[in-house]
């Protein structure tokens, strides 16, 4: 006789293991991000409005809750920028003969493109201050 | 207990007997363990010592036919390469069917939904024109198909899958939808779209570009990290979404390539 039986997985699968832990802390990053980008779009708003919309938002960076969650959004990027960049090696293979490009390489390559971003970005925020 | 006095470990295993359990249960065993005994090794023991009637599927041994996977200790493992004296610092060893697919009896599962996606993406050769015949062997090398080192380096990793299907319990995605179609079935799809030999891409797109082809995976990777192999379905379901993309979007533009209407149409006839 044939009865076969079907498991059903448990809505907190992702506590199971360390590894989908890490997996869903890489997806809950997107919280902080959210975060950061509708204050940053209120502060775009802010400016679109009066010029006290705008030092009002401004005024409103400077509270220890706000630095806060500035910081808190930081390391959410930060986490999800290293744990990203980790998996890039399985995607992106750069065949060179019959070998393929050290994983190394490509994550460094990363690494190396983002560095320069932000070094551009900076000299810009430097320039416009 | 010390584990030079006594070399006796609990194993705990999942017994389903159809005709009688509801769900299933853990079944105690005290087993007399040695440093090269396997867990499979150990279910053999249970099997002719205590508990002849328990059922499991298991064949080479050596890590090839992909038969034992199982859940030993929480993680897909082959039983024939988890060796008991790896726990013997646990109280206990657990062992589980791979439970992603329907258990059947005791560790045995019903292994036809993976079959079935195994067929799906059609995973063999095809030609849009069947090779030019020859007759003479000297020809062979210019009528068949040939290839490179280089081009067989590009899709070899993903030729080593033993069909073990350790991957689809890794998954959670294929816990929560059953009918995605999965780590091992999308890696042996990407093995034939990256063989220079084979034109049969767009068919196996069709299927891989449904919502319940590559698109539930989420990139969790934890598929890649059980295979014994080290196949790394994961990296080729990421690469394959990559490599669809123009499949897809030649699908809106171009509808008379539908090669399988077209088919349908010879049938008709």
């Amino acid at each position: 006789m044939r009865k076969p039986y079907h498991s059903t997985e448990p809505a907190n699968w992702y506590m199971e293991k360390p590894f989908y832990k890490r997996y869903m802390l890489r997806e809950l990053t997107c919280v902080p991000i959210a975060l950061y980008v509708l204050n940053l779009m209120s502060g775009v708003v802010a400016l679109a409005g009066s010029l006290f919309d705008w030092q009002a938002w401004v005024q409103m960076q400077k509270n220890p809750l706000m630095l806060l969650l500035v910081l808190f959004c930081l390391i959410g990027a930060v986490f999800h920028t290293v744990t990203w960049f980790e998996t890039t090696p399985k995607v992106m293979k750069v065949q060179q003969g019959e070998q393929f490009l050290p994983e190394k390489y490509i994550l460094g390559a990363h690494w190396a493109v983002f560095g320069l971003l932000a070094l551009i970005l900076l000299i810009i925020a430097i320039a416009c201050a | 207990m010390s584990k030079t006095m006594s070399k006796i470990i609990t194993i705990e295993v999942s017994r389903y007997r159809p005709e009688v359990d509801e769900k299933p249960w853990l079944q105690s065993f005290q087993v007399e363990w040695t440093q090269d005994m396997s867990v499979l090794d150990a279910l053999a023991q249970i099997k002719d010592e205590q508990a002849p009637e328990l059922a499991y599927r298991w064949s080479c041994r050596m890590e090839v036919c992909g038969s034992c996977g199982m859940v030993i200790n929480g993680e897909p493992k082959l039983a024939c390469s988890t060796f008991v004296r790896d726990f013997a610092d646990c109280d206990k060893i657990t062992v589980e069917p791979l439970d992603h697919f329907p258990i059947e009896k005791d560790l045995i599962v019903d292994i036809e939904p993976f079959i079935e996606k195994l067929n799906a993406v059609k995973p063999y050769i095809i030609k849009d024109k069947p090779a030019t015949e020859f007759t003479d062997v000297t020809q062979a090398g210019l009528t068949a198909h040939t290839q490179t080192p280089a081009e067989l380096a590009k899709f070899k990793q993903y030729t080593m899958c033993i069909n073990c299907m350790l991957c689809y319990q890794a998954c959670p995605q294929v816990a929560i939808n059953a009918e995605f179609l999965g780590p091992a079935a999308n890696a042996l799809a990407f093995r034939y779209n990256n063989d220079s030999r084979d034109e049969g891409a767009a068919q196996r797109f069709a299927i891989q570009n449904l919502d319940t082809g590559v698109w539930p995976c989420t990139f969790v990777g934890y598929c890649s990290e059980v295979c014994p192999k080290n196949v790394d379905p994961a990296g080729a379901i990421q690469q394959t979404k990559a490599q669809g993309a123009p499949y897809w979007l030649k699908s809106f533009f171009n509808s008379e390539g539908d090669s399988e209407a077209h088919s349908d149409k010879q049938g008709d006839q």
